[in-house]
């Protein structure tokens, strides 16, 4: 309760909320939001300008920026939260397992990592994406792999920390197993920074798949693929630049929210930083917060 | 771990670099290549001749392949080689066939002996003769197996040679496609032998050497290929010094490289990017008919399409030339037959049976077949009527997004779809396996010649006859059409050829795309058009 009470305070979460907020209504409502479906073609509307009628323009098939990008917060949520679950899942699994017995399997497990750690992100989800074929539930998993090692890193870290505490010896006195000691003790200690890189993870899924997207291997059309829109769009940059740039501000504000969130909650968790109480200098709790 | 950490620390460091140094690479117009000569931008008031620029840059989408003649299968390879190489006949402007290689031919009064008197004094880029010898060997090379071109040279039965410069084709029988089939590029490129035969075959196919007013000089792989110019040349010219060729993939980099004097050509740009162009004084844009039909082929050996009633039913779903007008105005312009409307064959608008536009009949004809509308769509025995449409993006002009539209209105009949979006060489993987149900493609020539569509798209085994189309009666029909030397009857042969096409339902015809180029105004000496559009031998700069 206690982080939640400091993450209202927070500054800067505050607008990544705000920004989520803006995100999440048009994914949950697209369907009353949306005034038309997202392949509600018209020829004789083709490449509007923004107007009264089309508030963000049409596109080259006359379908309206509006409803395309309302209807693909939808698109966009779903492969964020998905990739960013297969990561945490597998990741987490692998850390603890890592990070918990040490040695032989702690080797061969991030040694691993450590190897998929020297691919840059977006990169390694387009080598995925490349033997599962295009399509936005490959793209999702491509993601996923791609942070599958960064979870296992910082969990591994962080149970190496806790594993040598005296209520996990007292655990191991008692004779617990160690499935037990790992669920119900490790985890739960170790659940802050997990909590912190997940949410920054988000924000990062969205870009790679939006990336992925971008260079023709994501959702395939007519779907309102955000990073596909923008890859459309790109081709009238000059003449037509509502179609590339309103997709582009969408991914904008969504990873910029995911950000603020994550820089937020990571600050309310950490006890050593102040968070400013309603009246107080906000600069003073930024300025401590620093840099780790 | 220390160690491991400290490897990784290295590379991340190095992708930094890699990721920090990238975005330059596009900027720079030679790669890394010695310095090109300085882009036209001093006044060209002060003695023309010393300051013109006197290489030619042409942008192209995709790299080139390889160079043996008989299995060029792709235009951008084909627009390359045609620099290097040369054929026995070349066209004129208006498409009719002129001396090249052979400086005169005869043809017997039967149309079966066809004798060609060959250029003296011709030499290959490596020093070797022209002759009737290299002639004979690339004409036997270009009827075997490994070649693309079998079907065309089977029709020569024997070749004879009179003397050095005089060579007789002796036909299987009359043909009227002959001399086009000689001239067509690709396989009438006769190559150098000596460099044949002294050369492993990989490396011949990668260092062209022919007798063209330009030659090979050096490629650097997914970046530019350069062709120098070929001082021993027979003909009047080059007078360039070199054509380089720049891999540009993205349309709109093409368009600011052009815009920038990066390159001097661009084949292809968007409606928006064209209006603004003939706006500028600067460029020169030309658009002109072409021999390039665009049409979604239905494979008929594949699920739903082998059934008569869905091909028509698609037909009727689709309403193309509203679509065409609309997306792809005015570079495509809609059209009822796989044969070209700029051709003398094409038999003229309306006349040809046709499917219009009539979603209700659309669906009348899917429940014939035996579909029941389930929820949104269309099922049989419990399969969705369901169709993956092959589309190629940016090939043919606006081909992704009138795939698009093609599905949007199918969806609004009952019919499943999706647009399957690939590279194009995975793309032509797939469609040459026949490994598809709908497939946007098109066909290009460089002649009107009739055969050069009907027998490779839809006589039985036809070489781009990808979906399996198969007509006894009309392989009867054209076969008896490339025999008749009568210019009328071939007419009335092809015009009932068309007829028997459309009433067989294989395509939704798209339309005819125009050819363009766009390149600055001070260009001179190049008169491009439909059937002869890369003879740069008398092109300058002013």
């Amino acid at each position: 309760m206690n982080v939640l009470v400091r993450l209202s305070r927070h500054r800067s979460a505050r607008i990544g909320l705000f920004c989520l907020l803006l995100v999440f209504g048009a994914a949950i409502f697209a369907p009353v939001l949306a005034p038309e479906g997202y392949d509600d073609q018209n020829l004789a509307m083709r490449l509007q300008p923004p107007s009264n009628e089309s508030p963000l323009g049409t596109d080259q098939l006359g379908r309206q920026l509006t409803s395309r990008i309302i209807w693909g917060a939808q698109i966009s949520l779903q492969i964020a939260f998905l990739a960013t679950g297969i990561g945490l899942l597998i990741g987490s699994a692998l850390g603890l397992v890592a990070g918990y017995y040490g040695g032989k399997i702690d080797r061969l497990i991030m040694g691993f990592m450590d190897v998929l750690l020297a691919f840059p992100g977006i990169l390694l989800a387009l080598a995925v994406v490349a033997v599962l074929g295009p399509g936005l539930y490959n793209v999702m998993i491509a993601v996923g792999i791609s942070g599958i090692p960064r979870f296992a890193r910082l969990v591994r870290g962080s149970t190496l920390s806790v594993r040598e505490k005296e209520y996990i010896e007292a655990q191991h006195g008692l004779g617990a197993r160690d499935i037990r000691i790992l669920t119900k003790h490790i985890l739960p200690n170790i659940i802050g920074p997990i909590v912190v890189l997940a949410t920054l993870r988000v924000g990062t899924s969205i870009m790679q798949a939006a990336g992925v997207s971008f260079l023709g291997l994501g959702a395939q059309p007519p779907l309102p693929d955000w990073g596909g829109m923008v890859s459309q769009g790109r081709h009238l940059l000059r003449s037509e630049w509502w179609v590339g740039i309103f997709p582009g501000v969408a991914i904008l504000i969504t990873v910029f929210g995911f950000n603020l969130l994550g820089d937020g909650v990571r600050d309310a968790l950490d006890p050593r930083v102040r968070i400013a109480k309603k009246g107080d200098e906000p600069r003073e709790a930024s300025a401590e917060a620093g840099r780790r | 771990m220390k160690r491991v950490l400290s490897i990784l620390v290295v590379l991340m460091l190095m992708f930094a670099l890699v990721a920090c140094g990238s975005p330059d690479e596009p900027a720079d117009p030679d790669n890394g290549e010695p310095a090109e000569p300085a882009e036209p931008s001093e006044p060209d008031d002060d003695d023309p001749d010393e300051d013109a620029k006197t290489d030619w840059v042409i942008a192209l989408e995709t790299d080139i392949v390889q160079f043996d003649p008989i299995q060029i299968g792709d235009a951008t390879t084909s627009g390359v080689a045609f620099q290097i190489f040369e054929r026995l006949m070349t066209r004129a402007p208006d498409g009719s066939p002129i001396p090249c290689l052979a400086e005169d031919w005869d043809v017997s009064d039967d149309g079966l002996e066809w004798t060609f008197y060959l250029r003296q004094g011709v030499e290959f880029h490596d020093g070797s003769p022209f002759n009737a010898e290299v002639v004979e060997w690339h004409f036997t090379r270009a009827q075997s197996d490994d070649s693309n071109f079998q079907a065309q040279f089977s029709a020569i039965t024997e070749m004879e040679i009179v003397d050095d410069h005089t060579i007789v084709f002796t036909l299987e029988e009359p043909n009227a496609a002959f001399p086009d089939n000689v001239i067509m590029p690709n396989g009438g490129f006769i190559p150098s032998m000596e460099a044949f035969e002294s050369m492993e075959y990989e490396d011949w196919a990668m260092e062209p050497m022919g007798t063209g007013p330009f030659m090979w000089s050096e490629w650097v792989q997914g970046q530019r290929v350069e062709l120098v110019k070929n001082p021993n040349w027979w003909g009047d010219g080059p007078i360039l010094e070199k054509v380089i060729y720049r891999v540009i993939p993205e349309a709109n980099t093409q368009v600011i490289e052009l815009e920038t004097g990066g390159v001097d050509l661009i084949t292809r740009a968007s409606v928006q990017d064209l209006e603004r162009f003939e706006a500028d004084p600067d460029l020169n844009v030309i658009v002109t008919p072409a021999y390039r039909s665009r049409q979604y082929e239905l494979n008929v050996e594949a699920f739903p399409f082998g059934d008569k009633r869905i091909r028509e039913a698609v037909n009727w779903a689709v309403d193309m030339p509203n679509i065409v007008e609309a997306v792809a105005s005015p570079i495509t312009v809609p059209s009822d037959s796989l044969l070209p409307m700029a051709g003398w064959a094409y038999p003229g608008e309306g006349v040809l049976p046709n499917i219009g536009y009539d979603p209700d009949r659309a669906r009348e004809l899917i429940e014939e077949a035996g579909f029941e509308m389930v929820g949104d769509y269309y099922e049989k025995d419990g399969e969705r009527l369901s169709i993956e449409i092959h589309s190629p993006d940016h090939r043919y002009f606006m081909d992704k997004d009138i795939s698009e539209v093609v599905q949007n209105q199918f969806a609004a009949v009952g019919i499943e779809s999706n647009v399957k979006v690939m590279e194009w060489g995975a793309f032509l993987d797939e469609v040459r396996a026949g490994e598809f149900q709908m497939v946007f493609l098109g066909w290009n020539q460089s002649g009107a010649d009739p055969s050069l569509f009907t027998d490779a798209k839809v006589m039985t085994g036809g070489r781009g006859n990808y979906a399996n189309l198969s007509d006894p009666e009309l392989d009867e029909l054209l076969r008896e059409a490339l025999r008749e030397q009568d210019m009328d009857v071939r007419k009335e042969l092809y015009e009932e050829a068309q007829f028997m096409i459309n009433e067989n339902v294989w395509h939704i015809f798209v339309g005819n795309e125009s050819l363009m180029w766009i390149h600055p105004a001070n260009v001179r000496g190049w008169d491009p058009g439909p059937a002869i559009s890369g003879d740069y031998t008398q092109l300058y700069f002013e």
